[in-house]
């Protein structure tokens, strides 16, 4: 018999979701799944020429089902069957825990790559790790497609990742005839796979003009592309351009600059400000955030915190360096027991450093630098009281209540001018001024608790942006307690790394704000 | 007996201003007088230190009691050492004086970090500071003259950060540092009331300052006079003081071209001798201005000899376009018997007033109307003569110190009664 549907791959993409690869040479083929007595037509069906069924017609399927969509139908005691018409394929339950390995490994390059291309637009989640290894395997062996042929004209102009795994891209394509598909891209490192959402024709570039003779110019032909891997990069990064009807290729490999993460919120502000549309240059930024977490974190046992009068300062110095001793003497004084500093900066510098021994020299209290870092230190190493504060504000309120131990998990010190005003004292309004409006705050707590948010790569520029965040949960859970301290007079330091400026005037904290605002948005 | 270590920014055997020249006067004297005194001075950075130390040579000692530290050179916003280390041995060097009294006459190459160091670690010893000039309100050398060229009246942490372009938490957080340093002194003292009264506004508590004016012995009295030098003195002027922006060189010029372009001749010669800068350098900081002939550059001259030098003079003037605090010249011009023409601001007002002219501050026009009101008038110039004070000698100025220290009561002084007393405060 002539059959009209045949099946190469069928495997689980997830508890519900199955993909079916294979071909036929019905043009518009009404191809079902019927598991136990449920009959699912596909979600999407992608079509696609292959080279072994020597014919340019797209014979070729991938199929996609929702097994959720009917009643019963992810009921694993249930026979899967593939059917197009009278026709009817069985599928045996191991293929689908087993054929995507197979497919990777031998399945034509058509089915491989238009399953690749599923994923960098987001239609199918990233594998698991293990065969993840092997798609990135499989793409990195594959031949490659020059950046100019008589089909298109593309360049990657710029890629950037992150050390957490957030990075950008962007470049510019020329197709020469137009096509239903787009650029896909999605960004590969060892084991990790993650989808970069495409911006095509997001930014102009009419210096691209000389080439309109030869393909489509459209005056916006330049694209933009962010992504967030799932965890931190452990090796090199590279961005995989996929282009339209090209499924015999890889697309276009190209390694990304690791740079540090004001970089990649430079880049991100800067394509922003040539993309204009504040929705896109919103998407762009969101792509290289992480997932939001709304939930509570997880509070540590009080007796986890060992009252030895030890407290440990990570301090955002936004002063001059030489003041530093000025600040640390104003701390010192308030405390009988040891203070260690950690100071969020990248390096030590020699006034800092005499700052430092100044400061000790005149201390009454052990004073001590425990470590010098744009990250805070690994909560298990400090079991104790930790404080974080900008240098400006320790110098602006009495440091005494931040450095003894308090009953709540995260004691909040606002600097907030309104609160002091008539009907400024609202609790709730207060909340929503230190988390919304952005406003300068110190906090104390065990380190279970104030450092635990830095042990993960997070969303922020920013120590204070993290810290906000975790403040903002725990008061929703109300195990966070908050005062608001007299803001008259206080006068903010804008020096120390987290006070640079981006780009025109938009800093650090600028950015963990608008960051704050897309992941509360997500949410 | 009570050991007093005096100790001063600078040294005068290597440079010579006001306060470390007050400094010094006040050891010499009190060394004279048999006290257990030390003084110790400083260079001011560190290119003075390599010029007067070598490798390894921390301290200068020009006599078993007199010393000048080696400066490594301080930011005067800070004003504290660049490295502990400097600091460690500045402490190191006052403490092993084993003062009872430490008697600072400024804090810039001390440093604010000795200072309460000191204070920590010897907290029986009577701390002294005589505010020499502003430098704890005013980040701009301590002169409050905006950075525009503007006098300035009232520091603040905003209108100082627009005047030296920084942030406002930087002069917030020195005014702290500065406060802080200044409580840890038992007797603050000022040359003058107008610097007192600056330190009041700016937040130092009502009578935490006492005033006394530097000291200055005279021992040769001012020539007598007689109608033929008080008409010859008549027609003669001269300025003593450095060729800086801030001491008005140029409005005295610039007066002397209007005197010169007037249209009536002037009915008797008039010369105007300038001391302390030569013409080369007037030049080139002025290029624009054209001195009279009769207007002469004298160039550097010995301090010792200044007062024989003022009393060949009719009038001594100060154009001075900043606020002054108790310049050394006024108690010179007092000690030759010679009046002086002065701007009308600050410690010039404070004190010439009485016996003193003064003209609008910076009023070129002014300045020349106001000596050509004296011009060739011997009897203006005997009236003014006979008004002045002799300035404050050191033996005074040892009485009036240990009446403002509680060393021991003093009778009042009669050397030099103060005659400048600020209305509408009340100490």
């Amino acid at each position: 018999m002539d059959l009209k549907l045949h099946l190469d791959f069928c495997f689980s993409i997830s508890a519900d979701l199955v993909l079916a690869a294979g071909w036929t040479p019905r043009a518009q083929p009404d191809i079902v799944l019927h598991a136990g007595h449920a009959s699912l037509s596909p979600l999407g069906i992608v079509r696609f020429a292959r080279r072994d069924l020597r014919t340019l017609n797209r014979m070729g399927y991938l199929a996609l089902f929702d097994l959720s969509s009917e009643p019963g139908a992810a009921d694993p005691s249930e026979d899967l069957f593939l059917g197009l018409g009278k026709e009817y394929l069985p599928i045996r339950q191991d293929r689908l825990a087993t054929d995507l390995s197979k497919m990777v490994e031998i399945g034509v390059d058509e089915i491989f790559f238009s399953y690749v291309r599923m994923i960098a637009l987001g239609t199918l989640p990233v594998p698991a790790p293990q065969i993840a290894q092997r798609v990135v395997n499989r793409i990195l062996a594959a031949p490659r497609l020059d950046h100019e042929t008589p089909h298109h004209a593309l360049n990657i102009d710029r890629g950037l990742v992150g050390p957490d795994g957030q990075g950008m891209a962007k470049g510019w394509f020329l197709p020469a005839t137009a096509s239903d598909q787009g650029l896909a891209a999605l960004v590969i490192n060892d084991r990790q796979i993650s989808p970069a959402p495409m911006l095509p024709g997001c930014l102009p570039r009419p210096d691209l003009q000389p080439y309109a003779g030869r393909y489509a110019f459209g005056g916006r032909d330049g694209w933009a592309a962010a992504f967030r891997l799932p965890a931190a990069p452990s090796g090199p990064v590279q961005l995989v351009l996929l282009l339209p009807d090209q499924l015999a290729h890889s697309g276009i490999v190209q390694p990304l600059d690791l740079v540090a993460p004001d970089q990649i919120a430079h880049a991100v502000l800067e394509t922003a400000q040539g993309i204009g549309d504040r929705t896109l240059a919103a998407q762009l930024h969101r792509a290289t955030l992480p997932a939001p977490d709304q939930a509570p974190p997880a509070l540590p046992d009080a007796t986890d915190a060992p009252p030895d009068g030890t407290v440990l300062l990570v301090l955002d110095h936004d002063l001059d360096d030489v003041d530093l001793r000025d600040v640390l003497r104003r701390v010192t004084a308030a405390h009988d027991g040891t203070v260690l500093v950690h100071l969020l900066r990248p390096m030590l510098t020699e006034a800092l450093q005499q700052a430092l021994l100044g400061a000790s020299r005149e201390a009454a209290c052990d004073l001590r630098l425990s470590g010098c870092a744009m990250t805070p230190p690994d909560p298990a190493d400090h079991p104790g009281q930790v404080v974080f504060a900008r240098s400006s504000i320790l110098f602006h309120v009495d440091p005494a209540p931040l450095l003894a131990p308090g009953t709540a998990p995260l004691a909040v010190t606002v600097l907030d001018p309104m609160a002091a005003l008539p009907g400024g004292s609202d609790h709730t309004a207060l909340t929503d001024r230190l988390v919304d409006g952005r406003l300068p705050f110190a906090c104390a707590g065990p380190g279970a608790v104030v450092l635990a948010p830095f042990a993960h790569p997070t969303a922020y520029l920013t120590a204070e942006a993290v810290l906000r965040d975790l403040a903002a949960r725990l008061l929703s859970a109300g195990t966070a307690s908050l005062v608001a301290a007299p803001a008259q007079g206080f006068l903010a330091g804008n020096r120390g790394p987290y006070c640079q400026s981006l780009i025109d005037g938009v800093g650090w904290h600028d950015f963990d704000g608008l960051s704050a605002r897309l992941l509360t948005e997500a949410a | 007996m009570t050991r007093i270590v005096i100790v001063s920014h600078s040294h005068p055997a290597l440079r010579y201003g006001g306060g470390e020249v007050a400094a010094h006067r006040q050891f010499q004297h009190l060394l004279a007088q048999g006290h257990d005194v030390y003084f110790v001075g400083s260079t001011i950075g560190p290119e003075d230190g390599a010029r007067f130390f070598g490798p390894g040579q921390r301290v200068l000692g020009f006599s078993d009691r007199d010393f000048c530290m080696r400066g490594m050179g301080m930011d005067s916003f800070s004003m504290e050492h660049p490295r502990v280390e400097d600091e460690d041995w500045t402490l190191d060097f006052l403490s092993t004086l084993q003062g009872d009294v430490y008697h600072f006459h400024h804090f810039w190459n001390i440093g604010a970090g000795t200072i309460r160091r000191l204070r920590g670690r010897f907290p029986q010893a009577q701390m002294i500071c005589t505010l020499h000039e502003m430098t704890a309100i005013c980040a701009n050398h301590g002169q409050m003259v905006k950075t525009s060229g503007e006098l300035c009246h009232a520091a603040s942490d905003g209108a100082c950060a627009a005047c030296l372009r920084r942030s406002p938490v930087d002069f917030a957080l020195r005014r702290a540092r500065m406060a802080e340093m200044l409580d840890l002194f038992d007797v603050l003292l000022s040359p003058s009331q107008f610097l007192a009264d600056r330190f009041l506004d700016w937040g130092i508590a009502p009578g935490r300052i006492a005033v006394i004016e530097n000291g200055l012995d005279h021992a040769a009295p001012p020539p007598v006079a007689t109608p033929a030098t008080l008409q010859a003195r008549s027609r003669r002027f001269a300025f003593f003081g450095q060729a800086t922006p801030t001491k008005g060189l140029d409005v005295l010029v610039r007066a002397a071209e209007e005197i010169e372009a007037q249209a009536d001749p002037l009915s008797a010669p008039i010369t105007l001798e300038v001391y302390g800068v030569t013409a080369e350098t007037f030049a080139a900081l002025w290029p624009g201005l054209s001195p009279p002939a009769w207007m002469q550059f004298k160039g550097r001259y010995r301090p010792q000899d200044c007062v024989s030098i003022m009393a060949r003079f009719g009038w001594i003037i100060i154009p001075s376009v900043w606020w002054e605090n108790s310049p050394v010249v006024i108690q010179e011009a007092r000690a030759a018997g010679t009046p002086m023409i002065a701007s009308d601001i600050g410690g010039m007002a404070e004190k010439t007033a009485g016996w003193g002219i003064q003209f609008p501050v910076g009023d070129a026009p002014a300045l020349a109307a106001a000596m050509l009101s004296v011009h060739d008038r011997p009897d203006i110039l005997a009236d003014h003569i006979a008004l002045i004070q002799p300035p404050l000698d050191l033996a005074g100025f040892d009485r009036e110190w240990r009446r403002a220290c509680g060393h021991e009561p003093a009778p009042p002084a009669v050397t030099a009664p103060p005659l400048f007393h600020r209305k509408g405060k009340t100490r």
